[in-house]
């Protein structure tokens, strides 16, 4: 792998159990729910009054009053207030965007120590007012005199009132997420039999890392809540069957994506922490694993050249030959189930001797993923996904399972909204 | 917490009067330790002139105390210390009693009275032990009769133990102190010479690590203080679900936080592996998580019964084997080695309705400190539990009024106990200067008139 | 050519009145025969679209997310309306053989020759040509061509030529020509193909084109007038179909072509299933059609350099 000055330590985690949006965290904050994974991470590392290099963090979804979110949130945790903060945003990708510049400026130098992580709210999702009413209320704002004030206020009709909710609708092509990765689905052939069964998988195993209580040092309850309430532990294929499709349903009989093999909407909140080897041992803090390499991929999907969510198989071509790597070569895969069908849909892709070879231009296929590392401990069908969270999720449960792997390796992959996708290698320790 | 609004009116001036005239329990507002606070106001005097007590009399005095032997008739006086510690025969305890006797209308509020004596138990000689097992009785009536918050307690010591040990001078000095406010009627057995008196005694617990289990709130959260207070740095314990509200008293306490569920088989390796990474030593372990099913025996299921004796003392046992097992939680330094703390109550000592559970696992632990002991004696380390009365805690404040009102005073000092009081009597059986001290289970109850 | 008329810029507003009395006297004049038909064009001096305009339109497509406000090149549709009262003069002339009211458009091709930016003077021709018999009525279309301010358009012609349009459009009911049953094919079998879009317009994107463009047609504006008129409702206009087809599309330095051609009107508010599709030569394919019924309403092409 390429050499860098110096690891970049993943050393822990923490999230909040993550909730279906306008349930038990419908009154908390993106603030709220970030301030307190950051105490939770905070008190499992013993860093009150610590003074970090640097804690990056974002939300998809975000107030404009929180325009200094994480900084906000930092600033009401115990860590030493001269910590900068700053947010990151970068759609799905957001949370392991923000884990892997941080470790990115450790392996550099620049910081000893940094919590990288993510927040997402539904059902605190800034609602805004609509373009025409905010330009004549800026107009307003500018006026002179009073009657100008009065005439430009004037112009506010009934219409302009209706508040304008955020869609998870792309902007480019007014499809939303779902309708895509349906075209997308049905173009890979990914059969509705194999999404439930992925379904069916992230539940159990989410369930039996529950049990294991291997979450129990990765997730502090928040709001009363102290697992993921999206989880069914009694999740089965003939339960799922039954459901009716809600994406692509104008693809008649090849409609596949249900409730169940895609992700709800959640609220939820995580954060990694990350520092030098030095700094680790001068803290005395355990050392589960190494954020060795990322990679940033974007496709063309406007229109319709490449699936909107396909963007990781192109960051995990570049990074793996980078890297000298293979499938082969890793231990346990982490690919975010934004839909069942992401994953089904991405696997097929690397196993595709066509697509390999033509669209990413490597000399063969990256080859098949072994099912029996792929998402041991669950992930987002069963977890849910609040969009800027993920990351932080996926990043500190795979340096969990490859702790005590010394050199074993773990793949991430993450998909996001504007045909994104991010990929990492982690590298146990 | 429920607020004890009767102890606060009691003692304003009026409530004062009214509660004497009405013949209503009167209780203190009791005198309890602040770091920087003097140690106690007021002169201190010792009564027995045996050799021992002219050593004991040089600890008081290094501690700053006005230490007398006589005072004048209108003086009033903070503590007596009565030495009982040569008796050979009952006849013997009538002049150092009536001295003591001659000086109680003399006391200030919240005063104390130590007795200090040989343990009984050790003595084959009919007089002589009836002479020691009378200052119990005469230690314990006089709790009864103290007032305005005033304790009386003893220090039992060992045949072997000098009275000058610096276990003998811990005892002596926690039980004048505030940190003993709702210790009554209560004996401290000193059985080693083992132990040391700290430099500082505002941080008796500096450099020490300290595990506290269900430290996410009440008792556990005021003990987790409590021993930060006292220096030591703290890993506190509780189950997943406790999760935000442990991370809260983490933070408070500038510790580290380990959600685990300690009826794990492997809690007690992971309490280990923790404290190792974090600390690279672990001195203290104080067993406070417990919980209680309450149904009366005839209604009892199996899940209330099995759930309690689970949590309360079959995971103490299993933890303690794994802690003893260590090479990091068995190494004496100097004369001090490993300490174990845990939570009894005085339901397991008396038993209580509807408690039969709760009652055996308390009444187990009691049986498990005792049977430990010598394992944890052998290097230096010591293992004893703490038996808390009627504490006003979030679990009291949901009993109904009546019957809280009435628990809070059937006890000698006519109030309920704080999660702090339990705290300090779990931090002074934490520190080095009680490594003389094992086996025992000291009560945190205001004398209360239920159980022995 | 024949010498332009030299007008100012048209009044929508007036023109709209006046076609409102034309549309009575044209019923009373047309009796089928094809009168002479208007041979001088028009020519106008437009100011320019303002930025105001150019910022109505970004917020109206949702281009917020596609141009930005760094875009510097007008979109070819903001060009259209810029010319669209020219056009609306042209057609409510008294020698226009057509009433204004009843109007179809059918298609519009376009060539945007070069870029123009916000606030740049331009002069406007407009003419009329090729009538022809429609199955439903007359057809016919209307050029637009737009040159830089100041120069003397019958010199230098197709040169400085900056837009070209030419829209056609039907004159419902009004045969100009013998009727001719036969002109109409058997309808063309459709069949969607996998959307890449989904247009969702509100109740209101009717009222909002207009304010910006002028077109105050009724049929765009309210559900009512929508029926009177013959339609399920108000429909969404053409052009506002052809912006979204281009938002995003169009290069900043011109030079490209594109064309639209209107089948089933949209219905407000409504949902619109697209398809983008790559063709040859730089060449992009559309289509619209309704996700519910199947039904197209427009397909259209765009050509790049």
């Amino acid at each position: 792998m390429a050499a860098t000055p110096r690891d970049a330590v993943i050393i822990g985690g923490n999230r909040i159990p993550f909730a279906r949006a306008h349930g038990a965290y419908a009154n908390a904050s993106n603030q709220d729910m970030l301030t307190s994974a950051l105490k939770g991470l905070v008190a499992r590392f013993g860093l009150q009054g610590e003074q970090l290099g640097a804690v990056a963090a974002g939300a998809v979804l975000k107030h404009s009053k929180n325009f200094n979110l994480v900084r906000e949130s930092a600033l009401g945790t115990p860590l030493d207030p001269r910590t900068p903060a700053y947010d990151v945003q970068m759609a799905c990708a957001t949370g392991t965007e923000a884990i892997g510049s941080l470790a990115n400026k450790i392996k550099l130098g620049q910081v000893d120590s940094a919590i990288g992580g993510g927040v997402d709210s539904i059902s605190d999702a800034p609602i805004v007012v609509s373009d025409a009413l905010r330009a004549i209320l800026m107009e307003a704002t500018r006026a002179k005199s009073t009657g100008q004030r009065l005439r430009a206020l004037a112009k506010i009709r009934p219409g302009h009132l209706a508040p304008r909710a955020p869609g998870t609708g792309e902007p480019r092509t007014g499809l939303s997420m779902g309708e895509h990765m349906a075209i997308t689905a049905d173009k890979w052939g990914i059969t509705r039999q194999e999404q439930d069964e992925l379904a069916v998988a992230s539940h159990r195993n989410l369930a039996a890392a529950y049990q294991d209580g291997f979450f129990d040092d990765l997730i502090s309850p928040f709001n009363g809540l102290s697992a993921d309430n999206n989880m069914r532990a009694d999740s089965s294929l003939e339960k799922l069957t039954k459901l009716s499709p809600v994406f692509g349903k104008d693809l008649g009989a090849n409609a596949t994506m249900t409730a169940a093999n895609s992700t709800p909407l959640t609220d939820g909140a995580s954060a990694v922490l990350l520092g030098s080897e030095e700094w680790a041992d001068a803290h005395d803090l355990p050392k589960l694993a190494n954020f060795v390499d990322y990679e940033h991929s974007a496709v063309d999907f406007v229109d319709g050249a490449e699936g909107l969510l396909m963007a990781p198989t192109y960051a995990a071509a570049r990074m793996l030959q980078r890297n000298g790597l293979t499938f082969e070569d890793f231990e346990y895969f982490e690919i975010h189930e934004a839909f069942a069908s992401t994953v089904l849909a991405q696997m097929k892709a690397w196993e595709s001797e066509d697509f390999c070879r033509t669209t990413l231009g490597l000399d063969r296929p990256l080859g098949s993923i072994d099912r029996s590392r792929l998402n041991v401990n669950g992930s987002s069908l069963a977890a849910g996904h609040p969009f800027a969270a993920t990351g932080g999720r996926i990043v500190a449960t795979l340096a969990k399972l490859l702790h005590g792997k010394p050199g074993k390796l773990g793949f991430i992959s993450v998909c996001a909204a504007g045909g994104q996708g991010i990929t990492a290698i982690i590298e146990g320790r | 917490m429920a607020q004890d609004t009767y102890t606060e009116f009691a003692t304003t001036g009026v409530g004062k009067k009214l509660t004497k005239a009405l013949g209503l329990p009167q209780p203190a507002k009791l005198r309890r330790y602040r770091p920087g606070a003097p140690l106690i106001h007021g002169p201190v005097v010792l009564i027995g002139s045996t050799e021992a007590s002219d050593a004991l009399a040089r600890h008081l005095l290094s501690w700053g105390l006005d230490v007398r032997r006589h005072v004048g008739p209108k003086e009033q006086v903070a503590a007596v210390v009565a030495m009982f510690d040569a008796v050979s025969t009952p006849a013997d305890l009538s002049e150092t009693v009536l001295a003591v006797g001659g000086l109680l209308k003399q006391l200030k509020s919240c005063a104390r009275v130590v007795t200090v004596f040989r343990d009984p138990a050790q003595s084959q000689l009919p007089a002589e032990r009836a002479a020691r097992k009378g200052v119990e009785g005469l230690t314990r009536s006089l709790a009864h009769e103290m007032r305005a918050g005033g304790t009386a307690n003893g220090v039992m010591l060992d045949a072997g133990v000098d009275v000058a040990a610096p276990s003998a001078a811990g005892a002596l000095r926690f039980l004048l102190s505030g940190r003993s406010a709702f210790v009554s009627g209560q004996f401290i057995t000193v059985g080693s010479d083992h132990g040391m008196l700290p430099t500082d005694w505002e941080a008796p617990l500096q450099g020490q690590t300290a595990v506290v289990t269900g430290a996410a709130r009440g008792i556990g959260a005021a003990i987790a203080r409590t021993l930060h207070r006292d220096g030591a740095q703290v890993i506190l314990v509780d189950v997943p679900a406790a999760g935000e509200q442990l991370a809260e008293v983490t933070n408070e306490v500038g510790g580290t936080a380990l959600q685990l569920d300690i009826t794990r088989d492997d809690a007690g390796e992971r309490i280990l592996q923790h404290a190792q990474q974090y600390y690279g030593r672990l001195d203290i372990v104080v067993h406070n998580a417990g919980i209680t099913r309450d149904k009366l025996l005839a209604n009892m299921d199996a899940a209330r019964w099995d759930s309690v004796i689970a949590v309360n003392i079959e995971s103490q046992l299993r933890m303690n084997r794994a802690l003893l097992d260590s090479e990091l939680f068995s190494r004496p330094e100097g004369r001090v080695g490993p300490r174990i703390v845990s939570l009894a109550s005085t339901s397991g000592i008396a038993g209580n309705r509807g408690q039969s559970n709760y009652a055996a696992s308390k009444a187990g632990v009691i049986g498990m400190v005792a049977a430990s002991s010598a394992e944890l004696q052998a290097r230096h380390g010591t293992i004893n539990a703490v038996a808390p009365g009627f504490i006003e805690t979030e679990m009291t404040a949901k009993m109904p009024f009546a019957t809280r009102e009435v628990a809070r005073r059937l006890n000698s000092l006519s109030q309920g106990g704080r999660p702090e009081d339990v705290a300090e009597t779990v931090a002074y059986l934490a520190s080095p200067a009680a490594a003389g001290t094992s086996g025992m289970t000291l009560r945190v109850c205001g004398q209360n008139l239920v159980g022995a | 050519m024949n010498d332009p008329i030299p007008i100012p810029l048209p009044k929508l507003g007036r023109l709209y009145r006046k076609a409102a009395l034309n549309a009575v006297r044209s019923r009373l004049s047309s009796g089928g025969s094809l009168k002479a038909l208007p041979d001088r064009p028009l020519l106008t001096e437009h100011p320019g679209i303002t930025e105001e305009q150019a910022e109505q339109y970004r917020l109206l497509l949702e281009g917020e997310p596609f141009d930005g406000t760094h875009r510097q090149a007008l979109p070819s549709v903001l060009l259209h309306i810029a010319g669209f009262p020219v056009q609306m003069a042209l057609l409510s002339r008294s020698d226009f053989p057509l009433p204004l009211v009843g109007m179809v458009h059918l298609s519009n091709q376009v060539t945007h020759h070069h870029p123009v930016p916000a606030r740049t003077p331009v002069q406007i021709l407009a003419r009329v040509e090729n009538f022809a018999p429609h199955r439903r009525g007359t057809q016919v279309d209307l050029v637009l061509e737009m040159y830089p301010a100041g120069i003397d358009i019958q010199q230098t012609g197709s040169a400085d030529l900056l837009y070209t349009s030419t829209s056609c459009y039907l004159g419902l009911g009004t045969y100009l020509y013998a009727k001719t049953e036969s002109t109409s094919g058997p309808r063309e079998e459709f069949t969607p193909p996998q959307k890449t879009g989904l247009w969702t317009l509100g109740a209101d994107v009717g009222r909002r084109y207009a304010s910006i463009s002028g077109d105050f047609n009724p049929l765009h504006l309210s559900g009512l007038a929508g029926k009177a008129l013959g339609q399920k409702g108000a429909i969404v206009h053409g052009m506002y179909l052809a912006a979204r087809m281009l938002e995003g599309r169009e290069p900043e330095g011109a030079g490209h072509r594109w064309s639209i051609s209107f089948e089933a009107p949209v219905t407000l508010p409504g949902k619109v299933a697209f398809c983008a599709a790559p063709g040859v030569n730089k060449t992009q394919h559309f289509v619209g059609w309704n996700p519910r019924t199947g039904r197209r309403h427009f397909t259209g092409e765009l050509n790049i350099p």
